[in-house]
């Protein structure tokens, strides 16, 4: 038998499979109630390893996934605001706190807003898709963006709030439909 | 909520609040849970955002097909591992990683490393890895020099059969057919003792270098083959795009920058020009999507309930059914013309004529079938667009149609009264597709899947089938005064006596995937057709 027959460790595809899952409505979750995504990431990391970790622990993981590591990512969270430079602007306790429990009832919602807006995103006229991926670049400036669209920063940044605001409405349109679909 | 504590909302998540707004902002938060959940809700937009562009940014350096739309569909890829319990047998390493899933666990398992070392306190149960296998085509290592699974890490690989693509955590792809001997030292640095890779090197990993005897072949961000001959040592490097520095292994002196189209050769300490190499040498990731789709259909033409399998790998005008229970005839071509299938090795047919089709007879009477097909649309031209058709329309005939709106509908009863119908997903244009449908008498349920996703269900009353003369990609009707023809390509057909699983369909789906980059989340049906012009975007800037 090839090394390779082994068979693949169920804990860990397991695992894999529903952190792949369910990883962007988390990172919704962290980021709500942190200053920047290059936070977001930090905490992601971190709260990854922990779940793995732990993931013996949980009993019901099909069903549970999601929430239990959302109760991960809120100790998480607070964790690593305590370590956030004095200078930086960030929620109070009692805040987080909130929005942490009131996430963590949304979490289903969420993944359903989060797959909506894939959907929304390809609805995009393609100038203004381009806009939003190239705005959301690792490392974009929108300053650099607006100069080589021949646009004003400030314009730039207002076209690309109505593009989001756009996207939440085509989401919120497309959950309304299919709620009426289904009723 | 008033534009103001829009405003507001959206300020803080782009990182612009100001000191003397913070206040205001927690105050609002505080006192109103619409803020606290719109904070919510654009904190996801936000975040998602944030990762299709990274994902983005990683597959525009990894595709050649670089439209936008095809670079955001790939980022949005869904997550499946294919469920080890359907028919068939696969093995252990035909479980397929999608990329998004490697990139995830490989930030994850590094990050594990270092917090490991600087914390002991945090235990992490599996070895972290440098590079993950996101796909293979009959892989075999030779034993005690394989991967953990699908992780691999620092130490030394025998690929003895088969081919493999790996992702290193920098991002580089490596893609590479036996025999292969390498050692991995770390994600910027691969020892090759033997065999040919590939290497795609996003800009982020620039300094990707494969040493071979004597040399090293260091990366500018590019993509380059090496090739390296076990007995004499020599080596080969092809540089198909970008620049890659060949440096003397003890100096690490520049010897030469080998630059896009240039090839060159090392033996006996010297570094020459080398001959283009020839490009079916090397593999491309596509290639292993085709040798995986033909070591996947030599097992499945053995399954006894599959009646039809038509593999379009011929040419001229006979369509080969090579089940081995091959009850249906093979095909016979009618205008449809032999074009390339889901990968430059492969056809496909063409069809976008009113006189193009490919004519079948089902012989005998069937209380359950499935059937499945790669399809490429091109347009949706008619009211009804076949993919398969009883000729006329008498019961127990088969009717696999598109409606114009993508939505996909398997039988028709022309006469029998409908229960129900949901349709969930619709199928895209221009895109290759995995198109499956389940029809029973047994429970009077139809099915159809785009991708290994249920699509759409009905209900009703079914009678036996009874499809005889049929058409793949057109219909013959009585006074020949409906126009149903297909305007795409199809590349595979094939038709079984049974109903398939949802897991087999998957599984069928994930096995025949052109790439393991590919994916096309179909569209859903409640944003298309009818509801579609509830979703045009009017704000123009």
């Amino acid at each position: 038998m090839s090394e390779l027959e082994t068979p693949f460790p169920m804990n860990d595809g397991h695992f894999v499979r529903l952190l792949a899952k369910h990883e962007p409505e988390i990172r919704a979750y962290i980021r709500a109630s942190l200053p920047s995504s290059q936070d977001v990431a930090e905490v992601m990391q971190n709260v990854s390893l922990v779940a793995w970790n732990k993931f013996n622990l949980l009993e019901n993981a099909e069903a549970d996934f999601a929430k239990w590591v959302c109760v991960i990512a809120r100790f998480e969270i607070m964790k690593f605001r305590r370590g956030l430079a004095r200078d930086r602007f960030v929620l109070d306790d009692d805040l987080v706190q909130k929005l942490c429990e009131e996430g963590e009832q949304e979490i289903d919602q969420r993944a359903e807003e989060i797959r909506h807006l894939e959907h929304c995103l390809e609805k995009l006229p393609e100038d203004r898709r381009e806009i939003v991926i190239d705005a959301y670049r690792p490392g974009a400036s929108i300053k650099e963006l607006a100069r080589g669209r021949g646009k004003k920063p400030d314009a730039l940044y207002q076209l690309l709030r109505r593009i989001r605001q756009q996207l939440e409405a085509c989401i919120h349109r497309q959950l309304e439909l299919l709620g009426k679909m289904n009723a | 909520m008033n534009e103001a504590d829009n405003k507001l909302i959206d300020t803080y998540l782009d990182g612009n609040l100001a000191s003397d707004q913070a206040a205001a902002f927690q105050e609002l938060l505080r006192n109103d849970p619409e803020a606290r959940a719109c904070l919510r809700r654009r904190a996801a937009i936000d975040e998602r955002l944030t990762d299709l562009a990274a994902s983005a940014v990683a597959i525009d350096r990894r595709t050649s097909d670089s439209t936008l739309t095809v670079r955001v569909e790939s980022a949005v890829e869904p997550k499946v591992i294919p469920d080890q319990t359907a028919r068939g047998s696969y093995t252990p390493l035909q479980i397929i990683l999608p990329w998004a899933i490697a990139a995830t666990l490989a930030v994850i398992l590094f990050v594990g490393r270092e917090a490991t070392e600087k914390d002991p306190q945090t235990q992490v149960k599996a070895e972290p890895f440098i590079g993950l296998l996101v796909d293979e085509a009959g892989a075999e290592f030779e034993p005690g020099f394989g991967p953990q699974d699908v992780k691999f890490n620092r130490g030394e690989y025998r690929l003895q059969k088969g081919a493999i693509h790996l992702r290193l955590e920098n991002g580089t792809d490596v893609v590479m057919g036996s025999p292969v001997a390498f050692e991995i030292h770390d994600a910027f640095r691969l020892t090759l003792d033997e065999g040919i890779l590939s290497a795609y090197v996003p800009p982020s990993a620039k300094g990707f270098t494969v040493a071979a005897p004597g040399i090293d072949y260091e990366d500018l961000g590019t993509e380059f083959a090496v090739a390296v001959n076990p007995a004499s040592g020599a080596s080969e490097l092809h540089v198909f795009d970008g620049q890659v520095d060949a440096k003397i292994a003890d100096s690490r002196s520049t010897v030469s920058s080998v630059y896009g189209g240039e090839s060159v050769a090392f033996a006996e300490g010297a570094l020459q020009p080398a001959d283009a190499p020839d490009e079916r040498r090397f593999l491309t990731r596509g290639a292993i999507g085709f040798l995986r789709w033909q070591q996947e259909t030599k097992r499945r033409i053995t399954d006894p309930g599959l009646i039809a399998f038509y593999s379009f790998s011929g040419s001229g005008q006979v369509l080969k059914n090579e089940a081995s229970n091959a009850v249906v005839s093979d095909g016979k071509i009618e205008g449809a013309r032999w074009v390339s299938g889901r990968w430059p090795e492969k056809s496909a047919l063409l069809f976008d004529r009113e006189s193009d089709f490919v004519e079948i007879d089902i012989p005998g009477k069937y209380e359950e079938m499935s059937f499945a097909a790669w399809v490429k649309l091109d347009r949706l031209d008619h009211s009804l667009n076949s993919i398969l058709n009883s000729n006329g329309k008498d019961p127990g005939d088969l009717h696999w149609e598109i409606a114009p709106d993508g939505a996909v509908i398997l039988v028709r009863r022309f006469d029998e009264p409908r229960v129900s119908r949901e349709d969930l997903l619709t199928i895209p244009l221009g895109r290759w597709i995995h198109i499956a449908g389940t029809i029973s008498t047994v429970d009077g349920e139809s099915r159809v899947y785009l991708n290994g996703e249920l699509a759409s269900s009905e209900l009703g009353p079914l009678t036996s089938f009874v499809p005889g003369l049929s058409r793949i990609g057109n219909w013959l009707n009585d006074k020949n005064e409906h126009k149903r023809w297909l305007c795409g390509r199809i590349d595979e057909f094939a038709i079984w006596n049974l109903k398939l699983t949802p897991t087999e369909i998957k599984h069928f789906a994930e096995a025949g995937k052109p790439n393991s980059l590919w994916s096309v989340t179909p569209g859903s049906a409640a944003a298309s057709g009818r509801l579609r012009s509830e979703n045009t975007w009017s704000d123009e800037p």
